[in-house]
């Protein structure tokens, strides 16, 4: 589970990223109490913990594009 | 590893700059109040390392890199009219001025005309001293 800040992560990248990674894996998010709650769900030929650490750097690199 | 920061000393823009240019190192979490409160930086390296000597070192470059950017960013802030009034002026002077300024003369002009004296040739334009003069 990642949980991202949408304070700091913008919402449209949050969901950008996850749109980008639907190849990879299929995402569940849920924006509760100001974070958005990342869970993979089915995973192809991929590590569930790298995965996601990959996905908060990729959210990252968009929010700082769109800053 | 876990960084507190304070947004009063470091803004948002410069942390998640510093934290781009860490993304190809580490991977980097960011969380925390951006409006008047701590922001915390986690950073995990990619490489594995997590002995403490390695984690100063990756949180030294880290601060270092944070304050760089801090720094450009308020000169940026600092320059900004300057830099917005030099651009405008070389966007936009020419197409009202410029123009307006040419646009009489060049109806009048002739290529025989010569008022600065460009065409006349330069023995004419400073003739040779005698060589008594010149000792």
């Amino acid at each position: 589970m990642l949980k991202l800040n949408t304070k700091i992560y913008y919402k449209k990248a949050i969901l950008q990223g996850i749109d980008d990674f639907s190849e990879i894996a299929e995402i569940k998010v849920n924006f509760k109490n100001g974070y958005a709650v990342l869970e993979p769900k089915k995973l192809i030929h991929q590590d569930k913990v790298k995965i996601l650490d990959e996905l908060g750097n990729y959210i990252l690199g968009l929010t700082k594009k769109c800053l | 590893m876990k960084i507190t920061l304070n947004s009063g000393i470091y803004p948002l823009e410069a942390i998640i700059s510093a934290a781009y240019s860490f993304l190809d190192r580490a991977y980097v979490f960011l969380d925390g109040k951006p409006a008047g409160g701590n922001i915390i930086v986690d950073l995990k390296s990619k490489n594995g390392k997590t002995s403490k000597k390695s984690s100063q070192q990756l949180k030294g470059e880290f601060m270092n890199e944070l304050l760089f950017n801090t720094l450009r960013l308020k000169i940026g802030k600092n320059n900004k009219k300057i830099r917005e009034y030099i651009i405008g002026r070389a966007l936009f002077s020419p197409t009202s001025d410029f123009f307006d300024e040419t646009e009489g003369t060049d109806k009048d002009a002739d290529y025989l005309e010569d008022p600065l004296g460009i065409a006349v040739p330069w023995e004419e334009k400073y003739p040779k001293k005698s060589k008594k003069n010149q000792v």
